[in-house]
């Protein structure tokens, strides 16, 4: 890891594949989609992070092709072979997720909300 | 899967005036040497799209800049009303003024509007740097007066903890809910937001 990285070491800490279940947000909790300023969607704000961006998967979904300038319709981007492998690799497959998806949606990871006398408290664990 | 039914956070322009140190936007700066982050404002027509398909909701809350940047941002909102769509809108970012708050609370007067606070407005801007949080403050009390629902979001750190309870009390006695954040992200010694 170098100088820079090395800053970032508990966001680069990920968690163990053979001891932690994949729960992914984005297919059991109604995860927000995201699309960024360079126009490309993701499943999720965490994997479109300039620390992610590279990992396996994540990458294929970075392509120019799948910019919503370069597409008449938001659902010819969905239907397109790099979108639907993702989620079947998800879905069939999780040992092969990036990373980025165990770190932030293993079964353990949680985000906690209680509302109580009109104050929501969120607590993020991650 | 069928994406028209979810929400959609759009990430609407590349810029923001504040330097929060958590940010990814600073943590690209700090990985890429430099102070520009690349992307283009969200267009209308590219926004049309959106609208086309989404059906869930869509949520203007930026990873790397603060959506009030978009040059077309009221028009959008504009849109949204027209069509409808449940909409959310997370700033933390100053730099617009008065006026245009007004403008973009009248043109979608069922947007949702969380602004983010982070201590009592004067001590915002330790962890918000750059911020003017006394003046977003009054634009947030300018939006629930305009009638809009609106939410204080408050991350917990060290600088601004013992003034929990008071500020809770306050936004209380204003009917603006407060959304309490306690993040493990400030736990990494990134940033020194300790109350001098």
């Amino acid at each position: 890891m170098n100088n820079k990285l090395e800053k970032y070491k508990s966001e680069l800490t990920f968690p163990d594949k053979d001891k932690n279940e994949l729960k992914p947000k984005c297919i059991y909790n109604n995860q927000q989609l995201t699309l960024s300023s360079m126009g490309y969607f993701a499943p999720c704000c965490w994997v479109d992070d300039e620390l992610y961006r590279n990992q396996k998967w994540v990458k294929t979904l970075f392509k120019e092709h799948l910019k919503l300038q370069n597409n008449e319709k938001v659902e010819d981007i969905f239907k397109s072979k790099e979108w639907t492998d993702f989620y079947k690799m998800l879905k069939n497959n999780p040992k092969d997720a990036p990373p980025v998806c165990y770190k932030f949606c293993s079964k353990g990871v949680v985000t906690d909300k209680e509302t109580k006398n009109g104050i929501i408290k969120t607590v993020i664990k991650h | 899967m069928n994406f028209a039914n979810i929400r959609l956070n759009i990430e609407n322009n590349p810029r923001c005036t504040l330097g929060c140190p958590l940010c990814k936007r600073t943590t690209y700066f700090d990985l890429n040497n430099t102070k520009i982050v690349p992307g283009i404002d969200l267009s209308l027509k590219d926004f049309k799209k959106c609208l086309d398909f989404f059906k869930g909701g869509i949520t203007f809350c930026g990873q790397l800049s603060d959506p009030i940047f978009n040059k077309d941002f009221i028009e959008i909102l504009k849109m949204c009303n027209d069509n409808k769509v449940d909409t959310k809108v997370n700033t933390a970012a100053t730099g617009r003024k008065e006026n245009w708050y007004k403008s973009a609370f009248s043109a979608n007067p069922n947007a949702e509007w969380t602004f983010g606070i982070d201590g009592p407005p004067y001590l915002s801007h330790k962890y918000r740097k750059n911020q003017n949080g006394e003046f977003l403050f009054e634009m947030m009390m300018l939006g629930k007066e305009m009638g809009l629902r609106v939410y204080w979001q408050y991350i917990v750190f060290d600088y601004n903890e013992k003034y929990l309870e008071d500020c809770k009390k306050y936004s209380k006695n204003l009917q603006i809910p407060m959304i309490v954040i306690y993040s493990q992200r400030d736990k990494t010694g990134k940033g020194d937001f300790t109350y001098e």
